[in-house]
């Protein structure tokens, strides 16, 4: 092989920008959009967005039919893109399915803050919910004769008046305070509490307890005071409905006083697959159509799907739901030829012609009319996984389905913890991961579902276990869990009980009195605390999502039959096999090692050393764990899970590819950094 | 406006709704105006000087025809006016179209072997009071498109797809000729192949929706038309 210049295929073996045929994230552009594809789809979208704009009060939805592959995710992402490009002046959400069907609303507006409160590109941090605020900000000012020219500054850049005011905090906090009581006097159909909620949220201290408890969290009295609301107890389910409902009919307000409008696209929903997720799944939208102003919701479904929807809920609803019924198709072979190109292209930017020369008529010539956009790849892919000289397949070479699934899992994991920030802790996303993990075990276990936690009890060879789930984040709450566990230890001598949350919510506070005794008496009945570092939680919600993903048929194996979706029960195989996946209990980590010594490297000494050993890389492109040990040669001490979160925070900078070897780390920033 | 004599005798053709007119037919029927196209008073000639006179500007597609004491001006070639003629009437029996078209047997004969050998007509033999008769039928022409397409907007209602073994079932031809069809309108991009869930169908319902070349299920029948 020595002095031999590399074939097109083994140059795309090695960097194989076919390897995922799936839309990793909608907040990353990882490959350009080829704008025909369904642009016929993505232009009625804009123009019903347009006019939403101008009829804020009328019931549309926007229902987008499209078989797997055809790039629903793909359209979602191309939507946000859209945002965008308004600076967000069209606001966009995108929302998992329900899981709780007694929380439909809840559910809905803690998506919805989990898209405003994501941060946006190459921003410094501000986010949708700060663009509001500086609509509100600048109407109050505008009005105000005498400071009309301060805004001048800004240029209606809501990053350079939050960057200005975080020098002048006394100032800003009297102008927050000056503008919700204006704005709570000038809307008075609005939420006092949401106004109020919303402008400690453009308060960097208060931003966190700002959003746990617009998502219906308040952990204690302490966090009230200094929110400047009133403290609540335990909130019953219909209780947080309503307040989640009054929230978002508030924010409905607020947008269609600025001609805004938020879209709203469900995804995934063919993973409501019970009668009560997808009545829940309609009451959403009625609250949606019936109550709501300058709110659009768009619904990406699987055609047949569909049907099913049809059946179960209100004619009503549906209607308004398809009162705009999209339908993706496949692509021309023009099409088929831009995107082959594309793919290459943005991993090999010098070299992409010949490559694509090479690829383009075998890719044609094994593809059928109108193929979907991931058929395409997926061919692409197959022809680069070709034996040389042979017509078929190498049979050793394609993978086996637990190689498929390890690497989606790891790929997906991976692609989590890059932005934590669009999972926040959810039990009952935990407790889905929970329940996939056991019953790969095949061990027998009953859900029990109480307020805002889930209980988890794992019966096994007489022996019983208990899993109290909980991501609440009020010291009563968590003070009854460890009660319930407690108890559950006292009652069953010999058994195990474990509590485990999101390393984002905290055990307890050392000032609560109550719960820190009720942790203790836990803790001495035999307890076990389960807090998982970032890394290890990323590996639970990607159980989840994989599990969705297979759902949706996603999750793709090529086999010498032709393509096929993975199923549910490859996917049981898989996480039930000791061999293959580790548990995913496992005690709290002690990083604090890790922690001092990243801390004694300066941010710019990690862009410089991942600069100098990608710049010495082929296509700049390198394997996140070969990185991570290249890194931790030129000292720089940076576990692989690290290095993915810094590169997710760094998205403009680097890009994660995902292969079958697992996370890819290419530079695609300024040179300037390095 | 110059009109010619063809255009004269379409006019005259069209008035009469009929393919073919004896030539006494032809000649009371014709306009004042058609003595400036023949240069003579048709009134005025006798029955072989009109004919002679009209000969050389027939259409090529135009005949006469002699049968018994009559002769006939025939605007088509035969195996089109007998087609033509058959037509809603079908079956009808030799016989009965002998009698009826302008034609001699050799004529009829000829025509209706040629019509058989290109599959426009199919013949029957019947059975009649003393001996056996022939009828002709007309072969409807077979378009799988148009039967596939029909069948598509029957089932579809007011859905943009249908599923393919709802298509299968409604049409009930046979595997091979349903899955030919299916795969050469895919081939011209005419119809649009989706693979949706096979877990929301039936052992049934998956084994009469379509497998492709890749061994991939196809589920869903998009009309795109191209």
């Amino acid at each position: 092989m020595e002095g031999r210049m590399k074939t097109p295929k083994e140059i795309l073996q090695e960097n194989n920008p076919f390897y995922s045929n799936t839309h990793p994230d909608i907040w990353i552009r990882q490959f350009p959009n080829i704008p025909s594809i369904n642009g016929d789809v993505f232009s009625s979208i804009i123009r019903i967005i347009e006019n939403k704009q101008k009829n804020p009060q009328e019931p549309v939805g926007i229902l987008v039919n499209g078989e797997a592959g055809t790039g629903k995710t793909h359209m979602i992402a191309r939507i946000r893109e859209y945002c965008e490009e308004t600076s967000f002046q069209i606001k966009f959400s995108a929302i998992r399915p329900v899981i709780n069907y007694n929380t439909p609303i809840r559910h809905l507006f803690r998506g919805i803050i989990s898209s405003m409160a994501h941060t946006v590109a190459d921003s410094s941090g501000c986010t949708q919910f700060h663009g509001l605020l500086f609509s509100m900000i600048t109407e109050y000012i505008s009005n105000e004769s005498e400071n009309r020219d301060v805004l001048k500054k800004f240029e209606g850049n809501p990053g350079k008046f939050f960057r200005f005011f975080s020098k002048f905090k006394n100032e800003r906090e009297l102008l927050y305070n000056r503008v919700q009581t204006w704005m709570i006097k000038e809307i008075p159909d609005v939420y006092p509490l949401f106004i109020k909620l919303l402008f400690a949220y453009g308060n960097p201290k208060l931003q966190q307890i700002a959003r746990s408890r617009l998502e219906g969290d308040i952990a204690d009295p302490e966090d009230a005071r200094l929110l400047n609301v009133p403290y609540i107890e335990n909130q019953s389910d219909p209780a947080a409905e309503e307040e989640a409902r009054n929230f978002l009919l508030s924010l409905g307000l607020l947008l269609s006083r600025y001609n805004q409008c938020l879209i709203i696209c469900f995804d995934q929903l063919e993973n409501l697959q019970t009668e009560e997720l997808i009545k829940a799944f309609g009451l959403t939208n009625q609250t949606i159509f019936n109550e709501c102003y300058s709110l659009l919701p768009l619904s990406f479904m699987r055609t047949l799907h569909w049907e099913r929807f049809e059946e179960i809920l209100d004619r009503s609803v549906i209607d308004k739901m398809g009162m705009s019924k999209l339908n993706l198709h496949g692509c021309s072979q023009s099409q088929v030829k831009e995107i082959i190109e594309s793919r290459i292209s943005a991993v090999f930017p010098d070299t992409w012609e010949t490559l694509a020369n090479w690829l383009i008529p075998l890719v044609q010539t094994t593809i059928h009319k109108n193929p979907t956009s991931r058929e395409v790849i997926s061919a692409a892919n197959a022809i680069i996984m070709k034996t040389d000289g042979k017509d078929t397949p190498n049979k050793d070479i394609w993978p086996s389905p637990n190689e498929i699934i390890g690497s989606a899992y790891s790929n997906e994991r991976d692609l989590i913890l890059s932005d934590l920030d669009a999972w926040p802790a959810d039990y009952e996303e935990i407790t889905s991961a929970v329940s996939i993990f056991l019953k790969s075990r095949k061990l027998p276990f009953t859900t029990k579902k109480l307020s805002r936690k889930n209980i988890l009890t794992i019966t096994y060879r007489e022996k019983r276990c208990c899993v109290i789930i909980n991501t609440n984040r009020n010291h009563s709450a968590i003070g009854a869990s460890f009660s319930t566990g407690t108890q559950f230890l006292h009652k069953n001598p010999g058994s195990i009980c474990l509590y485990l949350t999101d390393p984002r919510c905290i055990i307890t506070k050392p000032t609560w009195g109550p719960a820190n005794q009720k942790k203790n008496d836990f803790l001495e009945a035999g307890g076990e605390i389960l807090h998982p570092s970032e890394g290890e939680i990323a590996r639970f919600y990607a159980l989840y999502s994989l599990s969705c993903k297979i759902t949706e048929g996603d999750i793709q194996i090529e086999t010498m039959d032709g393509v096929r979706p993975i199923t549910h029960d490859e996917f049981y195989d898989y996480v039930g096999s000791k061999e293959l996946f580790e548990s995913i209990f496992k005690a709290t980590q002690d990083d604090t090692d890790i922690d001092e010594k990243k801390h004694e490297i300066s941010v710019d000494a990690i862009h410089n050393a991942i600069c100098e050993v990608l710049y010495h890389q082929p296509m700049h492109i390198m394997r996140a764990d070969l990185l991570a040990q290249s890194l931790f040669k030129k000292g720089v001490s940076i576990t692989h899970d690290e290095l993915i979160m810094w590169c997710g925070e760094h998205a403009g900078l680097y890009k994660i590819l995902q292969s079958q070897q697992g996370s890819m780390i290419i530079v695609t920033g300024k040179v300037a950094v390095c | 406006m110059d009109i010619s004599f063809p255009d004269i005798l379409t006019n005259v053709f069209d008035k009469h709704k009929k393919d073919y007119l004896t030539i006494t037919q032809i000649k009371k029927s014709l306009p004042k105006g058609v003595e400036q196209i023949l240069g003579l008073q048709v009134k005025k000639l006798n029955y072989k000087e009109f004919v002679d006179s009209i000969r050389p500007l027939l259409p090529d597609t135009c005949s006469i025809h002699k049968k018994g004491n009559r002769t006939y001006l025939v605007r088509a070639p035969v195996q089109n006016i007998i087609l033509s003629y058959v037509g809603d009437k079908t079956p009808m029996t030799i016989r009965k179209l002998y009698s009826d078209l302008p034609f001699q047997r050799e004529e009829i004969a000829d025509a209706l072997n040629m019509l058989v050998k290109s599959g426009h007509i199919h013949l029957q033999i019947i059975t009649q009071t003393k001996d056996f008769g022939v009828q002709v039928l007309i072969q409807k022409k077979q378009n799988s498109s148009h039967e596939i397409k029909n069948a598509y907007d029957i089932i579809r209602k007011d859905k943009h797809y249908v599923k393919i073994y709802e298509l299968r079932r409604y049409l009930k031809w046979p595997d091979e000729r349903f899955d030919s069809c299916i795969q050469s309108l895919w081939d011209a991009g005419v119809i649009e192949l989706q693979a949706s869930d096979p877990q929301l169908l039936d052992l049934n319902q998956r084994k009469d929706s379509f497998m492709d070349k890749t061994r991939t299920l196809r589920i869903l029948l998009i009309w795109r038309g191209e």
